[in-house]
C-alpha cells in the first residue's frame, strides 16, 4: 500500500507531478541531446583523424614527422610488412599512404595550386572503408552533385585523351623547388629518361581464399592509375571539373621535377575546408611512380576493431620490428637507381632507399610507429575541450532543473505536511517518512526519464547517416555544415543517471526538511 | 497495586514564539489509570493540547517527566517515540486528519501495514473496527466522499485498529455538530465500557463532558482542578 499511497498522492496533485515530469523530462532530453551531439562532433573528428592516419601508422624516419617534401623517408618493398601487420590479431585492415608535394594544374599552368598528393592503397583483403571514409562517403562525379558513396563512376578519357604538348612545367617547379641543384623534367606521359619501370605484380585485388582479381574500374576511391581524385574547392578554384584532365607536378626522389596529366575521376567535399584545399588523391602506384619509388611507401595505416587497442597493436609491431631485423624492409627500394646509373645527382643527401636496413635509435627498423593518440596529441586536446563543454552543460541542466524539480517536490510535501504529520504520529517513522517522499522523486524521476527517451531517442535514430545539415550556422560555431548526433548507450544512461540524479537530491531535500520538521508543527500545517 | 498507564512528574513546556518565551506547561502532574475516561478542559490555549501531545509522544517536556506504561518516554529515542505511538496509543484528531488518497477502509489498515501485520490478519481486524463504528457502507469511500461524523469514526477506528493501551484525542467533537459529536462520544464511551480501552480527550465544550468519567481542568498552563465527574 506504500506504493499505492505514493502513486495516489502523485495522482492527487497531479498538477505538479506533471509540472515535475517535464522539468526532470526537459533536463534529460536536453543532456540527451547535448550528449548526442557531443559524441557525434568527437566521433566525427575521430573518425577524420583515424580516417587519414588510421589507429596505428607506421612510418619511414624514426625520429622525426612525415615530411612530404622529403621523399628519402620510404618504407621500400613495404607490401611484405603491410602483409605482416594486416594479419596481426586486433587489426581490421593496412594500407599504404604515399604523400607527395606537388602543384595541381590546369589550362597548361595559367591556372595551379600547391597541394599534397597522396597515393592511397586499398587493403587487399579488408578493403577498409574507414581509409580517409570523409573523402570516400562524399565523393561525387559531377560539381554541385548531392555528395554521396557509390555514386556511378563512368569510364573517364583514356590516357591518350591526356593533353598534349603540356608546357615545360620545370620553371614552375623551379620557383616552388627548395632543393637546389640542377634537375630534368621528367614526363611520365611518354617515355621515361630513366628508362622502364622495373617489373612488379599487375595491381590487383587480393581476396578471401587467396584469389586475386582485378580492381574494378569503377571504383570511386581509390582512383586507377591514370585518374586524381580532387575537392570540390579546388575544382572550383581551378576551374575544372569530373572527367576533365589536369596535370600533376611534383619531385621524384632525385629532385628532378616529373609531371604527369591524369583525368580528374571525382570531386569530395569534407566538412574541413582546409583538407579540401591541400589534398588530391592518386592510385598508390601512381605516387610511387611520380616519385620514383617503385614498391615503396611513406606510410602503412592499421585499422584496428577497437582504437583502444591501439597502444598494444603498436607495441606488438615494434617488437615484431625489433626482432625481426629489417622486418619489410627487404633493400632498397625497387625503383630507385644510383646516381651513377641514372646520371642524376640527388638534389640533397643520399636516398634512405639504399640502408633502410640500419635501424634508427628511436625505433627498431628506422621506422617509427604511433598510435593515432600519439598522431594526434594537438587535436585531442580539441576533444577534451568538447567533454569540458558537456560537463558543464549537464552541471548547468542539472542545477536548473534540479531547482525547479526541488521546488516543485518540495510544495508537493509541504502541502502535505499535516498528512506527513498524522502519519508520523501515527507511528510512521523519520526514516520511513524521508522514504515515501524519495519515493515519489523516483516515480517523477522515472516517468521524466521515460518520457524524455520516448520523444528524443526516435528522432535521433531517424536522423540519416549523413547527418543534419546545419548550413553557415554550423560553420559559425565551427562544428561543420552537418551535425551528426550520435546516441550511445552511455549517454542514455548519463542523462537517465542525470535526470535520476536531479529528482532524488530535490526529493531528498525535500525529505530531509520533513525529517527535521517535528511532528507538532507538520500538524498545525493547513 | 496496577502501574498507572499514564503518569507526568512536573511536566513543564516552554516554547520561543520568535524572542518571547511562551510556558505552555507549568508543573503538570497527572495520573491516568488503566481504563480511565479523562477529559481535560480548559479555554483554549491553556496548554490542552501541549499536554496531550507529551503524554502521546508527539513533542518532548521542557522539564520533568512523562511515562507510559511505566517507561519514563521522555528519554526515548525517536524510534521508540514512533513504536510506542503505534503499538500503544491511538490518536484522533480535531479535523481527523485522514490520509486523503486512501479510502476509509484503507486509513484504518495504515497503522496495521507500519505495525508489519499480516495481510490476512490485517483484513481480518479492519473488518472488525469497521462493523464496531458502522462503517460498512463506506468503507470503500475517500475522505472527500464523507460526512464529518464518518471521517471521526473513521479516525476512532484508526486509533483503535492496532488495539491500543491509550486512545488520545484531541478535541474530538470540535469540527463535528452537536448531535454527531455526542454520537462520538457516545461511541468513545461504549468502547470504554466495554473494551477496557482508555481514553483521554481534551475539550472545551462544557456539554460533552458529561460523557468523561474524570475532569482535569487547565488554566495558562497548569491544573487547576482535578476530580471525578
Amino acid at each position: 500500500m506504500i506504493l499505492e499511497l505514493v502513486a495516489r498522492s502523485l495522482v492527487r496533485h497531479r498538477g505538479r507531478t506533471l509540472l515535475a515530469v517535464v522539468a526532470v523530462a526537459l533536463s534529460v532530453m536536453a543532456v540527451i541531446l547535448v550528449s548526442a551531439l557531443v559524441d557525434g562532433l568527437e566521433g566525427g573528428f575521430l573518425e577524420q583523424l583515424t580516417g587519414r592516419s588510421g589507429h596505428v601508422r607506421i612510418q619511414a624516419g624514426a625520429e622525426h614527422e612525415l615530411d612530404a617534401y622529403s621523399l628519402e623517408d620510404v618504407i621500400p618493398e613495404y607490401s611484405a610488412l603491410r602483409d605482416r601487420v594486416a594479419e596481426l590479431p586486433r587489426v581490421r585492415a593496412a594500407g599504404a599512404l604515399f604523400q607527395l608535394e606537388a602543384l595541381l594544374l590546369v589550362e597548361e599552368g595559367r591556372r595551379n595550386f600547391p597541394v599534397v598528393a597522396t597515393g592511397v592503397e586499398l587493403d587487399p583483403e579488408g578493403r577498409p572503408r574507414d581509409l580517409l571514409a570523409e573523402v570516400r562517403r562524399s565523393l561525387t562525379t559531377e560539381p554541385g552533385q548531392e555528395p554521396g558513396d557509390g555514386a556511378d563512376f563512368g569510364e573517364g578519357p583514356s590516357q591518350a585523351d591526356a593533353p598534349e604538348d603540356l608546357p615545360p612545367y620545370g620553371d614552375l617547379l623551379e620557383a616552388r623547388s627548395p632543393r637546389e641543384g640542377s634537375f630534368r623534367l621528367r614526363s611520365l606521359d611518354g617515355d621515361s629518361p630513366y628508362g622502364e619501370a622495373p617489373d612488379r605484380e599487375t595491381p590487383g585485388v587480393e581476396v578471401a581464399g587467396g584469389q586475386t582479381a582485378a580492381r574494378s574500374s569503377a571504383a570511386p576511391f581509390p582512383p586507377d592509375e591514370g585518374a586524381i581524385v580532387i575537392s570540390q574547392r579546388v575544382a572550383d578554384l581551378l576551374e575544372v571539373s569530373a572527367d576533365e584532365p589536369v596535370v600533376l607536378l611534383s619531385e621524384d626522389v632525385t629532385g628532378a621535377p616529373v609531371y604527369r596529366s591524369l583525368r580528374v575521376a571525382a570531386l569530395f567535399q569534407t566538412d574541413d575546408p582546409d583538407f579540401d584545399r591541400t589534398s588530391v588523391f592518386l592510385a598508390h602506384e601512381t605516387a610511387e611512380e611520380m616519385a620514383y619509388q617503385y614498391g615503396a611507401t611513406r606510410q602503412i595505416a592499421l585499422f584496428l576493431d577497437d582504437r583502444a587497442d591501439a597502444l598494444a597493436v603498436a607495441e606488438r609491431i615494434r617488437e615484431m620490428l625489433a626482432n625481426t631485423p629489417g622486418a619489410g624492409l627487404g633493400g632498397p627500394a625497387v625503383g630507385i637507381v644510383s646516381p651513377e646509373r641514372s646520371g642524376v645527382e640527388p638534389a640533397s643527401g643520399e636516398g634512405r632507399g639504399a640502408d633502410n636496413s640500419s635501424e634508427s635509435p628511436g625505433e627498431p627498423g628506422g621506422l617509427r610507429v604511433r598510435t593515432w593518440e600519439q598522431i594526434h596529441e594537438g587535436f585531442l586536446v580539441t576533444l577534451e575541450l568538447f567533454d569540458l563543454v558537456r560537463v558543464l552543460i549537464v552541471a548547468l541542466m542539472v542545477v536548473v532543473a534540479g531547482g525547479t524539480i526541488a521546488n516543485t517536490i518540495l510544495m508537493s510535501v509541504f502541502d502535505r505536511a499535516q498528512e506527513f504529520g498524522t502519519m508520523r504520529a501515527i507511528g510512521l517513522k523519520r526514516r520511513a517518512a524521508f522514504g515515501l517522499v524519495v519515493a515519489e522523486g523516483a516515480v517523477v524521476a522515472l516517468a521524466g526519464v521515460t518520457l524524455a527517451t520516448i520523444l528524443t531517442v526516435p528522432v535521433l535514430l531517424a536522423v540519416p547517416e549523413g547527418g543534419v545539415y546545419v548550413g553557415e550556422v554550423g560553420v559559425a560555431f565551427g562544428v561543420g555544415e552537418r551535425l551528426r548526433p550520435v546516441l550511445t548507450l552511455s549517454s542514455w544512461l548519463t542523462a537517465a543517471g542525470a535526470g535520476l540524479g536531479v529528482a532524488l537530491v530535490g526529493a531528498g531535500y525535500a525529505g530531509y526538511l520533513l525529517w527535521r520538521s517535528p511532528i507538532t508543527s507538520l500538524l498545525r500545517e493547513e | 497495586m496496577q502501574e498507572p498507564i499514564v503518569r507526568t512528574e512536573a511536566v513543564e513546556k516552554t516554547y520561543l514564539l520568535g524572542k518571547t518565551e511562551v510556558r505552555a506547561l507549568r508543573g503538570v502532574d497527572l495520573t491516568i489509570e488503566q481504563g480511565d475516561f479523562v477529559s481535560v478542559m480548559g479555554p483554549s490555549g491553556c496548554g490542552k493540547t501541549t499536554l496531550l501531545n507529551l503524554i502521546g509522544c508527539i513533542d518532548r517536556p521542557t522539564a520533568g517527566r512523562v511515562f507510559f506504561d511505566g517507561h519514563d518516554v521522555s528519554s526515548f529515542s525517536d524510534d521508540q517515540e514512533a513504536d510506542t505511538r503505534l503499538s500503544g496509543m491511538g490518536f484522533i484528531f480535531q479535523s481527523f486528519n485522514l490520509v486523503p488518497v486512501l479510502t476509509a477502509a484503507q486509513n484504518i489498515e495504515f497503522p496495521l501495514i507500519l505495525a508489519k501485520r499480516k495481510r490476512s490478519e490485517r483484513r481480518k481486524r479492519v473488518d472488525s473496527v469497521i462493523e464496531m463504528v458502522g462503517l460498512e457502507d463506506v468503507r470503500d469511500h475517500r475522505p472527500d466522499e464523507l460526512s464529518g461524523g464518518q471521517r471521526q469514526r473513521v479516525a476512532i477506528a484508526r486509533a483503535l485498529v492496532n488495539e491500543p493501551r491509550l486512545v488520545i484525542a484531541d478535541e474530538p467533537t470540535a469540527n463535528l455538530d452537536s448531535e454527531t459529536g455526542e454520537a462520538v462520544l457516545s461511541a468513545m464511551a461504549r468502547l470504554n465500557y466495554e473494551d477496557g480501552v482508555s481514553f483521554l480527550f481534551s475539550t472545551h465544550d462544557e456539554r460533552i463532558v458529561s460523557y468523561a468519567r474524570r475532569i482535569v481542568r487547565l488554566r495558562d498552563g497548569a491544573v487547576v482542578g482535578e476530580g471525578a465527574r
